[in-house]
């Protein structure tokens, strides 16, 4: 029988990776010839990941500004630790692992106030095409989805963005927040619930 | 007013439904429930409305733009691991130069052979004084190249007492020390007599730091494009602090840093391949002279060589991966063809090295790359019954 609901997702981690380096080579590659010391493979990275590290880390710490500060350290950190990049491990997990660390140190050192003023979206330039009525729309889902995912605790912001923008697996999503794919997937089931509820109005058909 | 057993027992399934609406989303249910879930939601109307907006949900949150790069965020990255790197560069030198003494101390007690290692280390961890020594290449060559590659194979003992006999240039006193490698039981008898495995790593060094001394030869002798030029000035400089590291990482992370050694190697010699892959041999160095330098390549077929078997597959997987795409397409398939060979690929990036110093009129700096190259090339002739002359032609570009 088919399938009601069949899987219309984008690979969007791929595009990300992909579209401002067309060359294929492995994130895992340019690890290696980082820890070789060739610092175009740093650049190469820091161009595939950078802007998907400050998104996150934005949505942690929820102040843009520190988000500037902690995407630079993460790619500090990644130098500085390449050698404890191991097998095993995609090269993504290991860096979001830093780049979630190195937030909620942050969050902890910092005392940021939870839940204030989420990474604001809508002050970026629209990068999707559509027509000024479209961008609208999809500036206002992007503010309302950032005081909506404010308003969840961290382990359930985490998975929630992790799932969804970077699409990685529930068992890569447990290595990085520290815990068991059971509970990435029970916490993935409430904070769609959350978001579901608090977003009814932009989901409508 | 109490609800009918359908009821009851729709909500109780709407319920289960809701529950996995997120696995099944993510297509994490096994194959039966996620049958249960569709027959559900093909006859649930409100069931199917949270499914969809939930499915709405997960697109339109990845379809939100990432916003704009951060100026600059790449720039002081890369220049905070430039400084990162050169503060640890020179960090590991006055370590190596601790080190190598400390090695050398304890080489002297160990025997007459120790004596000389501990010559050796001095030499080289002071290297950067580039002491020249005018005595003594030509005869530790032609003492090494009677029966042997240069500097490859010789017992290690032979080198240490000509290397103390004769002194040499850091450059060529480098390249023979890559000999050492190749006589493993004798490198493992003095480190283990000096119970200091760091001498194993110390040794090490000098595989890398013979290349980087190479590389630095062809950067200086051959006059090609200035792109070509910062590329292999950049190798050298780059083997240069990971033999640096190597000499000085602990012996656990051993493992490790050759491997990253061998991986920047294959690497770097890619690079090198692809850069030149749409000039041509003949636009790398021009006015090469072909003729001579197939004469060359076909004297000068040699043995191969005698590395590790799990390093050379290492390094074979990731040529294989990076480098076919350089090649032209008759090489590219005697080669592909032969996946179980491990020297696959060893013969275009020396040949590579040897035209340029061919062109540059350096014959003799030439030679152990031209065999390099041959040992390659003769490999791949005897495992594929082609002639060399054909696996010749179709290396060289025609004008």
């Amino acid at each position: 029988m088919a399938d009601p609901f069949p899987s219309t997702s984008t690979n969007l981690r791929l595009l990300q990776s992909e579209a401002d380096d067309p060359v294929a080579v492995s994130d895992e590659r340019l690890a290696a010839e980082l820890l070789a010391g060739d610092a175009c493979a740093l650049e190469r990275l820091i161009g595939r990941y950078g802007l998907r590290v400050r998104a996150y880390v934005g949505r942690l710490v929820q102040d843009p500004g520190w988000a500037d500060d902690i995407t630079q350290e993460v790619f500090v950190r990644v130098f500085e630790r390449i050698h404890q990049f191991g097998d095993g491990f995609r090269f993504s997990v290991w860096l979001f692992r830093i780049a979630r660390n190195l937030a909620l140190d942050l969050v902890r050192r910092e005392q940021l106030r939870q839940g204030s003023c989420a990474l604001d979206l809508s002050a970026l330039p629209a990068t999707a095409a559509g027509s000024p009525a479209a961008i609208a729309v999809g500036r206002e889902f992007a503010m309302a989805f950032d005081r909506a995912l404010a308003r969840l605790s961290e382990p359930f912001r985490s998975v929630f963005l992790l799932r969804e923008r970077e699409q990685m697996t529930y068992e890569e999503i447990a290595d990085i927040v520290g815990t068991s794919a059971k509970t990435v997937s029970s916490r993935l089931h409430r904070a769609r619930q959350h978001l579901q509820e608090a977003l009814a109005r932009h989901l409508e058909p | 007013m109490s609800r009918s057993p359908e009821n009851s027992s729709r909500e109780r399934s709407c319920r289960a439904v809701q529950r996995r609406g997120s696995a099944y989303l993510d297509d994490r249910l096994d194959a039966e429930t996620r049958r249960c879930v569709a027959r559900h939601l093909r006859g649930c109307v409100e069931c199917a409305d949270r499914f969809r907006a939930m499915r709405r949900l997960s697109q339109q949150v990845r379809g939100l733009p990432l916003g704009e790069p951060t100026r600059g965020l790449s720039d002081r990255v890369v220049t905070a691991f430039e400084a990162w790197r050169g503060r640890r560069v020179a960090q590991l030198g006055r370590r190596r130069r601790v080190v190598g003494w400390a090695a050398a101390a304890v080489a002297v007690a160990v025997s007459g052979a120790g004596w000389s290692i501990g010559y050796l280390m001095g030499i080289e961890t002071e290297r950067g004084r580039r002491t020249e020594f005018a005595l003594g290449v030509d005869s530790l060559v032609a003492a090494a190249s009677s029966e042997h590659e240069p500097g490859v194979g010789l017992p290690a003992a032979t080198v240490f007492e000509l290397c103390r006999q004769t002194g040499v240039d850091p450059g060529r006193f480098a390249r023979a020390a890559r000999g050492l490698l190749g006589d493993v039981a004798v490198i493992e008898s003095i480190a283990a007599r000096a119970r200091r495995p760091l001498l194993a790593v110390q040794l090490s060094y000098f595989d890398l730091q013979a290349q980087a001394e190479q590389l630095e030869q062809v950067f200086e002798a051959v006059p090609c494009e200035a792109v070509q030029v910062q590329q292999l000035h950049g190798i050298a400089r780059l083997i240069g602090d990971l033999a640096g590291a190597l000499a000085t990482a602990d012996t656990a992370d051993l493992a490790a840093w050759r491997q990253g050694a061998l991986i920047h190697q294959v690497v770097t010699e890619a690079r090198v391949l692809q850069r030149v892959r749409g000039l041509g041999l003949r636009r790398l160095a021009p006015g090469v002279d072909r003729a001579r330098l197939q004469r060359a390549l076909a004297e000068h077929a040699v043995g191969l060589d005698d590395h590790s078997r799990a390093e050379l597959i290492t390094l074979i997987e990731l040529k294989n991966a990076v480098v076919s795409e350089c090649l032209d397409e008759p090489i590219r398939r005697a080669y592909t063809e032969r996946e179980g060979e491990l020297r696959v690929f060893r013969g275009p990036a020396q040949l590579l090295f040897a035209a340029a110093f061919v062109d540059a009129g350096l014959e003799g700096a030439a030679e152990p790359f031209l065999k390099s190259a041959s040992a390659g090339l003769v490999a791949v002739e005897q495992a594929e019954r082609r002639p060399l002359q054909s696996l010749l032609d179709a290396m060289f570009v025609a004008d």
